[in-house]
């Protein structure tokens, strides 16, 4: 019940948002003459009520660039292929963190440095990482295909330079909060019960040490959604973040309110499930 | 005597950025199309860009504007995120809970998107005001671990002392609250500071943050992407500053983080 209150805030909120900040926003957003007539044509068309009311009914209205097409349209191709990727860059994220962090737990040699390596990863930019891959591995070596070919293969240097950054941040505080578990007396009683290490480390360390893991996966999430802009752009790969920055090099408002409603309403729906789930596996932290 | 490597790092960047015209002074505007895209000479480090202009002495101005605007931006959320955190601390009940799902619900808007539109569709597109928009829409998270500190700190019987011998909220503000928060403080700027930087560039990167006559870090990046392949030196000398302050303040945090923990053992 509560999840579904904070969705249906969140949906109202983002579309009043999308609404004041893409049709009633003051100044000239163009020098273009025709687009500025589309625009008060559409200002004085378009109240609030109306647009609401066909957003409400999925219809976002016509593309200004090319007036055929349904902005629903746009979406429903760019949304197919934004998920997927999405969604598997969130799982590789979890799995790759959680594998990490206990490598680096369970072997006492190669742990720090591979703790020094996550720490040199969080803070290596997207912006430094995407050219150093694309130039040396799918230029100069030549082992990765630089273009989106419609083939999976290709999406596996996207999925790099998206996943990486998410990947170390997780590493650092799963394997944090998995250290501090050593310490705690369960960890020990588990241990002179005569459990292995490894064992007692999955199935007692873990499942407290994960909760701390659930908080952050808002942050996570976040970045996952807001890097999939830059790196969609940088490999032209036909997903919401491009047709974002299209739409914003286009001037075209119609697509570009209903994308900016669909984000925010993904962004904060996330938020809030996320919160939710939380509360859910911690409820110390409802009070 | 250990050196403190991020820390000289960081000082010789905001040296390099602040008194370029003193170290390296080639100007960086004029353009010459004759020496465009030529290769690095001893009298200009890196070459010249697809103008003609030093390339190098550009990587520093860059350096500087983005810095400063996210210098700037960091500058306000403070100020702005410290305010509502003491105010937050003093409110209860109703309002203390609609005031902190309103910035769940202001922390859960993606501001690269925000800040995207309204630069391109607003008139203004000067530095002043986009790091005027990165500022405000950034304090959220500062406000949270600051009220979380506060109301933690408000509860100690060293407070309550004080207050019963007659201080103002003022001096308890000032003396005591202040310097608890401090240490906070600094690791929350040394973390906020390098992901502003990091805004910034992609932002410029991807066109709609600082526009192309002035220059910063992420409009280098996006001007050289286009010569990736001839020279990509263009591309890895703006990343690598990008990269650099990211790194010596992010190195910074962690070592204000394990001061932390060295000198203030819990006793539980």
């Amino acid at each position: 019940m509560k999840l579904l209150i904070s969705s249906l805030i969140s949906l109202v909120v983002s579309f009043s948002l999308s609404f004041f900040l893409v049709v009633q926003f003051p100044g000239q957003f163009t020098s273009d003459e025709a687009s500025l007539q589309y625009k008060d044509t559409f200002k004085s068309e378009m109240s609030f009520w109306s647009l609401a009311k066909s957003y409400l009914s999925a219809d976002f209205g016509y593309s200004w660039v090319s007036p055929q097409r349904k902005v629903s349209e746009f979406i429903k191709t760019a949304v197919t292929f934004s998920l997927g990727f999405q969604l598997v860059a969130i799982l590789v994220t979890l799995m790759f963190s959680v594998v990490i962090s206990y490598l680096i737990l369970a072997s006492s040699r190669f742990g720090p440095w591979l703790e020094k390596l996550i720490f040199l990863g969080t803070t290596t930019p997207t912006l430094f990482l995407a050219p150093v891959f694309i130039f040396f591995l799918s230029y100069k070596w030549k082992w990765l295909s630089l273009r989106y070919d419609e083939t999976y293969l290709s999406l596996i240097l996207p999925m790099i330079c998206l996943t990486i950054r998410p990947i170390c941040f997780g590493v650092q505080i799963l394997a944090d909060s998995w250290k501090n578990s050593i310490h705690q007396d369960y960890f020990r009683t588990a241990r002179a019960k005569g459990l292995s290490f490894s064992n007692a480390l999955w199935f007692h360390g873990f499942k407290n040490s994960a909760l701390t893991f659930v908080t952050q996966m808002v942050q996570l999430t976040g970045h996952i959604l807001t890097g999939s802009i830059l790196i969609e752009t940088l490999f032209s790969l036909p997903g919401l973040g491009f047709l974002f920055v299209e739409s914003l090099r286009d001037r075209d408002l119609p697509l570009l309110m209903g994308l900016l409603f669909l984000f925010c309403g993904i962004f904060l729906v996330t938020q809030f499930s996320l919160n939710w789930i939380h509360r859910y596996f911690e409820p110390r932290l409802a009070n | 005597m250990k050196i403190n490597l991020p820390f000289v790092i960081l000082i010789l960047l905001f040296l390099s950025a602040t008194l370029s015209a003193v170290l390296y002074p080639t100007d960086f505007i004029p353009q010459d199309v004759n020496s465009a895209l030529k290769e690095s000479t001893w009298s200009h480090i890196l070459g010249f860009d697809s103008l003609g202009r030093d390339y190098f002495s550009r990587v520093l101005i860059a350096t500087r504007i983005s810095l400063s605007v996210s210098l700037l931006s960091t500058f306000i959320s403070f100020i702005i995120g410290v305010t509502i955190a003491v105010l937050l601390s003093k409110s209860k009940g109703f309002q203390s809970f609609l005031a902190s799902r309103l910035i769940d619900l202001y922390q859960g808007l993606p501001s690269f998107i925000i800040v995207a539109v309204i630069m391109t569709l607003s008139d203004s597109q000067s530095l002043l005001f986009l790091s005027c928009l990165m500022g405000i829409l950034h304090w959220p998270g500062l406000a949270r671990m600051t009220q979380a500190e506060l109301i933690k700190i408000q509860s100690e019987p060293y407070i309550e002392a004080s207050l019963s011998l007659g201080a103002t909220n003022l001096h308890v503000f000032r003396k005591h609250l202040v310097p608890a928060c401090q240490k906070l403080w600094i690791s929350w700027f040394c973390f906020h500071l390098p992901s502003e930087i990091m805004f910034e560039s992609s932002i410029s990167f991807l066109g709609f943050g600082v526009q192309p006559p002035q220059v910063s870090l992420g409009v280098l990046t996006l001007e050289a992407w286009q010569y990736l392949y001839i020279r990509p030196v263009y591309m890895l000398a703006p990343a690598f500053m990008i990269f650099i302050s990211v790194w010596s303040l992010m190195s910074l945090k962690n070592q204000t983080l394990n001061r932390k923990n060295k000198t203030s053992p819990s006793f539980t």
